[in-house]
């Protein structure tokens, strides 16, 4: 069956057709709860995030500026949202991955391709890379590398400059090779 | 090209990070640094490493149920913000001010019956604070020693005064006015009067030759205090007497 136009349904949803959005909801989902997952690194954080993204999404849909791509208008959201709940774990934990030991995640991420890992597995994974990296390092790079944003969406969902993006994409690679390096991941030839 | 732009520049390795003529600049001076060239090489294993760990997926279990979770949430707050709505427009716009007004009018009346209630009962209590206290009074006091009595053997430098009306159906209580110094003895010529007012029976008791049976039995069902008051004024009188 052909799919409807996201424009298309974007309309019928303002007018309040139930269906319509159900339909946005199911197209945005998966990528929706990946964006958040990988940045909340908890799959219930991640649910909860996602269902008051749509919930915001549904309130703020008449506002929505069809000149911005859905899908950014929507990361956006789901961006914010996951990291104001990585303030909180900031917070709460003052280092994310603190309790984790680096040898053991790292040493799982090469062997994960033939392996069937479990979101939590996953999780541990996202945090022994990325867990120590400032914040809006961590927000460029799991954007850009991890969800597979470009540049300029990058710069878009965050309100940088693409020069700014580049700049801490670039930071937070360099940080992530030290720490691989110092793990025997990577050497310096 | 400078090492530390190099070494900056070596990390935006994906293709829509570093324009044609950067990525040539970079080239050619990673051909010529063998330090930035080992960068380069440590640079490639880390895009690799991530981009296996890209290649994981988060899965989104049971995606169905998630849906019908996540419209139910969006169903529920469409209701609350309808409901929110409805509870604002139950009068349309030009009678709104009516709907605060009658708010705020209710609130005060409210807020002036709570006020009332409050100062009505205080002034209740002071006067029966008062009241009792003048009770009180009359019940301490004594015959002075050496005062000069009348015939009913009350001080003769004592006069009554007006009666005060009785609050809240309470027994009317006579109330002296004393001229100068307060002299004990008063409540005697109270009761007195308080007797020929409230019990015109007793009207005729001799109170130099005591009651009689009948007088008794009146005093004993109508007003034993009474009685007991009147045998303490005649005791009273004959101590003063034998003084």
């Amino acid at each position: 069956m052909e799919q409807r136009p996201l424009d298309d349904l974007i309309e019928c949803s303002k007018r309040g057709e139930n269906d319509a959005f159900r339909h946005i909801v199911e197209r945005h989902r998966g990528y929706a709860f990946a964006l958040a997952f990988r940045l909340v690194c908890d799959e219930d954080t991640a649910k909860d995030v996602v269902q008051e993204s749509f919930i915001r999404v549904w309130k703020h849909l008449k506002e929505y500026d069809p000149t911005v791509k859905f899908t950014t208008w929507l990361y956006r959201i789901v961006v914010n949202l996951s990291y104001d709940q990585m303030k909180m774990d900031m917070r709460r934990k003052n280092v994310i991955g603190n309790e984790l030991e680096w040898g053991q995640s790292i040493g799982s991420v090469n062997a994960v391709s033939e392996t069937n890992l479990s979101n939590k597995d996953l999780a541990d994974q996202i945090r022994s890379v990325a867990g120590r990296l400032p914040l809006k390092q961590r927000l460029v790079f799991l954007l850009r590398d991890l969800n597979d944003l470009s540049v300029r969406e990058t710069a878009e969902v965050l309100s940088m400059s693409t020069n700014s993006v580049k700049a801490n994409l670039s930071y937070a690679r360099q940080s992530i090779r030290k720490q691989l390096e110092h793990l025997g991941h990577v050497r310096e030839e | 090209m400078f090492c530390r732009t190099a070494r900056r520049m070596i990390y935006l390795y994906k293709p829509d990070e570093l324009s044609q003529s950067e990525r040539s600049r970079l080239e050619r001076h990673i051909e010529r640094c063998s330090e930035c060239a080992a960068e380069a090489m440590a640079a490639r294993r880390t895009r690799q490493v991530v981009a296996a760990l890209a290649d994981r997926k988060p899965v989104l279990h049971d995606p169905e149920e998630f849906t019908r979770y996540v419209l139910a949430s969006v169903k529920s707050e469409q209701e609350r913000v309808w409901l929110g709505q409805r509870r604002t427009s139950v009068f349309p716009f030009p009678l709104r001010g009516i709907q605060l007004a009658s708010g705020v009018s209710l609130m005060f009346i409210v807020l002036a019956l709570i006020v009332q209630t409050y100062s009505d009962a205080r002034k209740v209590s002071a006067l029966e604070e008062r009241l009792n206290g003048e009770v009180r009074e009359r019940a301490v006091r004594t015959v002075a020693p050496g005062a000069k009595l009348d015939s009913f053997g009350l001080p003769l430098h004592q006069e009554k005064e007006v009666q005060q009306a009785g609050l809240l159906g309470l027994p009317r209580i006579p109330a002296l006015k004393e001229k100068a110094d307060p002299l004990p003895g008063k409540w005697r010529h109270t009761l007195i009067d308080y007797i020929a007012r409230n019990y015109p029976e007793l009207a005729s008791i001799n109170l130099e030759d005591g009651l009689d049976e009948q007088e008794r039995a009146i005093l004993a069902t109508d007003g034993g205090e009474l009685l007991s008051e009147r045998e303490f004024i005649v005791r009273a009188r004959e101590e003063n007497n034998a003084k």
